[in-house]
């Protein structure tokens, strides 16, 4: 087999519940909020989706209760976020400790280490029979396809839609929306909400998908490397699948590490820390990148809005 | 004498603030506490004996309460690895990898250093390597952040993750101690002496309260202090006035760094005697809280660390008096910092909407 | 109106809005805590009409307006469209009956097209598709009925500051407003500019539209106003009608007491050139020039003035010389030494002070003490420590004599400077900057926002450099200001001077011209 297109498949593979979290911080800052808690939610997302599979039996149950746990996150942040205006970087961080704190009590309670099953992998036909591009994309699980195409659904909202219109006028100048008789709270709880679905699917796309199980702090670190990747894409939808693919193969680095001549003499820690290493490049890359105006400051409306 | 109440009056009006963020930390602490004895309730405990199973369990007999002293020792210094850099806005959250590096120069050092060093100079040197790991790792989002203002979150993160395979490396690679999850032991005399009998607590304990002492007389009585506070309440001002902004970054990650690093050197030489994987129960991250809990406030730190020190140890014994799961400790002080910094913003709502 | 829900983009051409009834504000009376904004104050509106509400910083134009365009409600009084009285919820609500406001500070989206702009919020935002096309069809037919030649597609930060306006005052007029409400319209525009604003507005007013100008300046009232109402101290002097007022009766109603003139000046003899700028050249983020060669000199005891309509590089030029923004090109020198590129400290050291345009922004540390601000500076420099320590008692003392000699209220180092008022705030960054004994200041927009009193303060300042042998550059939006202070005078235009000559002589016609860069004006070293 070959090894170039065996670290492609499995980047590919590797990176769907990055692009989803991903594709759901687009949604989130493109209406003014930073969600820091990303990782924490992606967390929820995996743990729910594992209780899910487990007691309530099937994978559609897991990913249905992996939803539902990043809509219960989506409303809280939402809560803290938007409503309350908490800080959003301090809130986000604490959010986090929340989330691998309550998952890691509940964990050893209800889950205890099983395995759980994953999604099969659907071959699409013709399409993946291609050579090579076949074998990377089209021999992928529902999940990634879906990740796949959440893409442009991600870009028509935002930009195509007067929602989505809106809602950038929020990121960008809220006091401007809001004087052109806009409510930016609610045109930013939906974007959260959203997000933090997104981002929960791609917590169980780990668990469903990727991993075929839960461990304690699964996500290590995904959804900080979704954040980067979402600036580095300069928020365009489609550059995100690109930064995601990046991850993806630099992760799936570390399981051919063997075969690949350089890095086999890499000790497997090192090869691990390639992901890592590559979010920071990214970063140093996507310095010409500007945030939206008005993102993580919390917005106080001048006439008294109740909502 | 007449002047008296004048005088007392004048005092308090000028401290007016101060105490009145004061009054309010001890009623958002109060508030907080009933609702985890809510949650407790609801979880079918009886809130009472879970407190009484807590305190005792930091606080009981003299070995729990030297076991709190060592935790909050910890908590104290990756409190100010947090507050410091978090003055200046610039949000250090890597202090779990700064800690763990200072861990590694620790170890490292303690383990290849000639046996024959005297005792007290091993140690000065172990501290001070633990001091410059930290200190180095957070050069990287430092740097970072001031020449290109690239996002210190990210980077410090990603900062900690590749610190955690560096530490597993040295654990499995370099230093291995056969069948334990740790390098080898360091030799008795690289590590810090006991100070209390029937305790653990070694002179780490007073080394983070110099900390203590040290970030005090930086943020509040130094130049350095004063810009990095002006840098974070209004950078364009601040450089407008002349103060290097970009510097001054660096040195607040640098100092940040240096505290949490130490705090890994202390876990080495001072609780574990050796690098032990996993060695850090998200101190960093509490950290974090504990900083915000406290304000950002050197001083204030003090007493927020010795609080959670006491949640964070006290958790077993409210097990035991519970039933309850072991980790519900960890869910009790998310809570309670969550709750905090909600109780925080309707504060400071609630004022202004009073002043506006 | 509710517009379809289905339909698509739902952009139709803009609504007329419903003819507009007299509007009147009886008895309001507002207050925020211990102020009392507003008290008993009457406002009529008529249609067809253009009203001036005028009156001094801090007199209560604002508030009123903000009570007739529904932000805010008033605690006593009541509102009538038409006769009938009403409450507003908000802007949005004050807006579906016809009234909105422009305000000083554009509402508008950088980022985002004219078109854009325009159409915020007017559909609901459940509507699905954004049909691009027709809604840039729909904002040039608005365009051009009522005559405001904008370009849908253009972004807004690609435009110069008056066609902004003109998207703000379309903004309005495409949701319906029939009556508009500019607050300090003309503070940022050149003289050609207030020209075409008026002539838009006397177009609007024939069209049976009713407009408001709130404003502080004299001379525009006379120009424009049909009917003028004074503020002053939170209540009504007078409404009079065109014909009926003059400048000296309007200044006594608003102000209490007749208009003021400055000390006279003395000729100093020096002729030392303190600061030399030689071809300057500072780009924006996105590599355009904002500051495009400029070379100018300003010598011991002389003020020179820098008018220019905003956003042709007066922030960008102040901001290079403070030492903010570095310049791609060209030298700045100080009493000889070149401190191009060179660090705010170093200005300081070598007896450059500036005062920057945004004091909150840029100037003061609203969370610090006034003590910790006037030492702002003093700290980097290593002034006020010891081995690195602070040493506070000279922060202190220093404060208190500033705190003094300047005549800031309250005279308190410790209290938290936000909490003090705009003049005194000034005071605080004056103090700062002036207590080096600076050899070049460069002031920017120094008076803004402040009362008369305290801008006759601070100009008084100004001109206390300039007999002390200082030179001073003074950017300013207030030509009045300009020609009172300065010695000589240079325009800009897109980053250029485009004129240049001593008070004296100097005509507000080719002042005028020069500032709007047609071709007649004066080329750069024909005097006028």
């Amino acid at each position: 087999m070959n090894v170039t297109v065996s670290v492609f498949a499995i980047g590919i593979a590797l990176m769907a519940p990055i692009l989803w979290a991903a594709l759901g911080e687009v949604v989130v800052e493109q209406s003014g909020v930073i969600n820091i808690g990303i990782e924490g939610v992606m967390l929820i997302g995996a743990f729910c989706s594992a209780i899910g599979y487990r007691y309530l039996h099937g994978l559609t149950w897991g990913l249905l209760l992996g939803i539902g746990g990043g809509i219960v996150c989506g409303l809280v942040l939402a809560l803290l976020y938007v409503r309350l205006g908490t800080d959003q970087i301090v809130t986000g961080i604490v959010f986090n400790l929340l989330a691998l704190g309550f998952t890691s009590t509940l964990y050893t309670k209800y889950l205890g280490g099983g395995v759980v099953n994953t999604y099969h992998a659907v071959k699409i036909p013709i399409l993946g029979d291609i050579k090579y591009l076949g074998e990377i994309l089209f021999q992928q699980n529902a999940l990634v396809y879906a990740s796949f195409l959440a893409a442009p659904v991600v870009f028509y909202l935002v930009h195509k839609t007067w929602y989505g219109l809106y809602a950038r006028a929020a990121s960008e100048h809220p006091r401007a929306a809001e004087s052109a008789g806009l409510n930016v709270w609610h045109l930013r709880y939906p974007a959260v909400i959203i997000g933090c679905t997104l981002a929960a699917v791609g917590g169980a796309t780990l668990v469903l998908s990727t991993s075929g199980g839960f461990v304690n702090g699964l996500t290590e670190g995904r959804g900080f490397i979704a954040l980067a990747v979402v600036v580095l894409a300069r928020w365009n939808p489609f550059g995100v699948i690109a930064g995601c693919v990046l991850f993806g193969v630099a992760q799936a680095l570390q399981f051919q590490a063997q075969n690949i001549g350089l890095l086999s003499h890499v000790p497997s820690d090192f090869v691990l820390m390639f992901p890592y290493a590559v979010t920071i490049v990214a970063v140093m890359v996507a310095r010409g990148s500007r945030y939206p105006a008005a993102i993580g400051i919390p917005y106080r409306p001048s006439s008294a809005t109740a909502v | 004498m007449s002047n008296f109440p004048l005088r007392v009056k004048e005092v308090a009006v000028r401290h007016e603030s101060t105490i009145r963020s004061t009054a309010g930390t001890i009623v958002s602490v109060a508030l907080t506490l009933g609702v985890i004895a809510a949650i407790l309730a609801g979880l079918g405990a009886n809130p009472w004996s879970a407190g009484k199973g807590l305190v005792s369990g930091a606080l009981g007999n003299r070995f729990n309460i030297g076991q709190t002293v060592m935790i909050a020792s910890l908590l104290i210094l990756t409190g100010l690895a947090a507050a410091i850099p978090f003055s200046a806005r610039l949000w250090n959250i890597g202090a779990e990898g700064q800690m763990y590096v200072g861990a590694i120069a620790a170890a490292g050092l303690g383990l290849e250093l000639p046996a024959s060093t005297p005792r007290w100079l091993l140690c000065s040197i172990l501290v001070v390597a633990s001091l410059a790991g930290g200190a180095v790792w957070a050069l990287v989002p430092g740097v970072l952040k001031a020449t290109i203002n690239a996002n210190e979150v990210i980077v410090s993160l990603m900062m900690t993750f590749i610190a955690l395979e560096l530490a597993d490396y040295a654990i499995t690679a370099i230093w291995p101690q056969p069948a334990a999850p740790q390098t080898r032991y360091l030799p008795p005399h690289a590590i810090f002496p006991n100070i209390w009998t029937g305790t653990l607590v070694t002179a780490g304990a007073p080394l983070a309260l110099a900390g203590v002492i040290v970030a005090w007389l930086v943020m509040r009585r130094s130049g350095l202090g004063f810009q990095i506070r002006a840098i974070g309440l209004n950078p364009r001002a601040a450089r407008m006035n002349g103060m290097p902004v970009g510097r001054v970054t660096v040195l607040a990650f640098v100092i940040g760094g240096a505290f949490a690093g130490l705090a890994g050197g202390i876990n080495v030489l001072g609780i574990n005697g050796a690098l032990v994987s996993g060695f850090s129960g998200n101190f960093g991250y509490l950290g974090i809280a504990v900083a915000l809990l406290a304000r950002l406030d050197p001083l204030w730190i003090l007493p927020s660390a010795v609080l959670f020190a006491i949640l964070r140890v006290g958790s077993n014994g409210l097990q035991v008096q519970t039933g309850l799961s072991p980790d519900v400790g960890e869910i009790i002080v998310a809570t309670f910092v969550i709750l905090l910094l909600v109780f925080r913003v309707i504060r400071l709502r609630y004022a202004e909407a009073q002043s506006a | 109106m509710p517009r379809a829900a289905n339909d698509p983009g739902a952009v139709s051409s803009p609504r007329l809005g419903a003819p507009l009834g007299g509007i009147e504000l009886r008895g309001i009376t507002k207050t925020f805590g211990a102020t009392v904004a507003n008290f008993d104050v009457d406002f009529d509106l008529r249609p067809g009409e253009i009203h001036a509400l005028l009156g001094e910083n801090g007199a209560g134009k604002t508030t009123l307006m903000s009570i007739l365009f529904g932000l805010v409600a008033p605690d006593e009084g009541e509102i009538l469209l038409g006769g009938e009285p009403v409450s507003f919820a908000s802007p949005h609500d004050a807006l579906q009956r016809g009234i909105g406001m422009v305000h000083q500070h554009f509402m508008l989206v950088p980022k985002f097209t004219v078109a854009e702009n325009v159409v915020l919020g007017s559909v609901s935002p459940w509507n699905m598709a954004l049909r691009r096309a027709a809604i840039e069809r729909s904002v040039a037919e608005a365009s051009e009925r009522f005559g405001m030649a904008i370009h849908p597609r253009q972004r807004i930060r690609d435009l110069p500051i008056d066609v902004q306006q003109r998207v703000e005052i379309l903004k309005l007029l495409y949701r319906g407003a029939r009556a508009l409400i500019l607050d300090e319209p003309t503070s940022t525009l050149g003289p050609a500019q207030i020209e075409r604003l008026f002539g838009i507005l006397r177009d609007l007013r024939e069209s049976g539209h009713a407009v408001v100008i709130v404003t502080h300046k004299l001379a525009e009232v006379m120009q424009i106003a049909d009917r003028v109402t004074v503020l002053k101290g939170g209540r009504k002097t007078m409404t009079v009608e065109r014909g009926s007022f003059d400048e000296h009766s309007l200044a006594l109603a608003m102000t209490g007491r007749e208009l003021q003139e400055l000390p006279p000046r003395t000729q100093v003899e020096e002729d030392r050139p303190l600061l030399e700028v030689r071809n300057l050249r500072t780009q924006d983020r996105r590599g355009h020039d904002v500051v495009a060669g400029v070379s100018f000199t300003v010598r011991a005891g002389e003020i020179l003035g820098v008018a220019g309509v905003e956003g042709n590089g007066q922030s960008e030029l102040v901001e290079t010389l403070a030492g903010v923004l570095h310049p791609s090109e060209g030298e700045v020198l100080v009493d000889g030494v070149d401190v191009t590129r060179a660090h705010p400290s170093s200005l300081h050291e070598h007896g450059l002070s500036a005062i920057p345009e945004d004091r909150q922004g840029w100037g003061l540390v609203l969370d610090m003490s006034v003590a910790e601000n006037l030492a702002l500076a003093g700290v980097p420099e290593g002034r006020f420590t010891r081995y690195g320590l602070l040493r506070r008692r000279a922060i202190h003392s220093q404060a208190r004599k500033l705190l003094e000699q300047y005549d800031v209220r309250p005279p308190d180092p410790d209290l938290r400077v936000g909490s003090l008022s705009g003049g005194n705030q000034q005071k605080v960054v004056l103090a700062r900057e002036l207590a080096r004994q600076p050899k070049v200041l460069v002031a920017a927009q120094p008076t803004q926002g402040l009362d008369v009193g305290a801008a006759d303060y601070v100009q008084r300042c100004l001109l206390d450099v300039r007999e002390r042998g200082g030179a001073v550059l003074l950017v300013s939006n207030d030509l009045d200001e300009l020609l009172k202070l300065s010695d000589s005078l240079i325009v800009l235009l897109r980053g250029r001077v485009n004129y240049e000559a001593p008070v004296a002589g100097v005509s507000i016609r080719t002042l005028a011209l020069a500032m709007a860069g047609t071709e007649t004006a004066k080329p750069v070293a024909e005097v006028a």
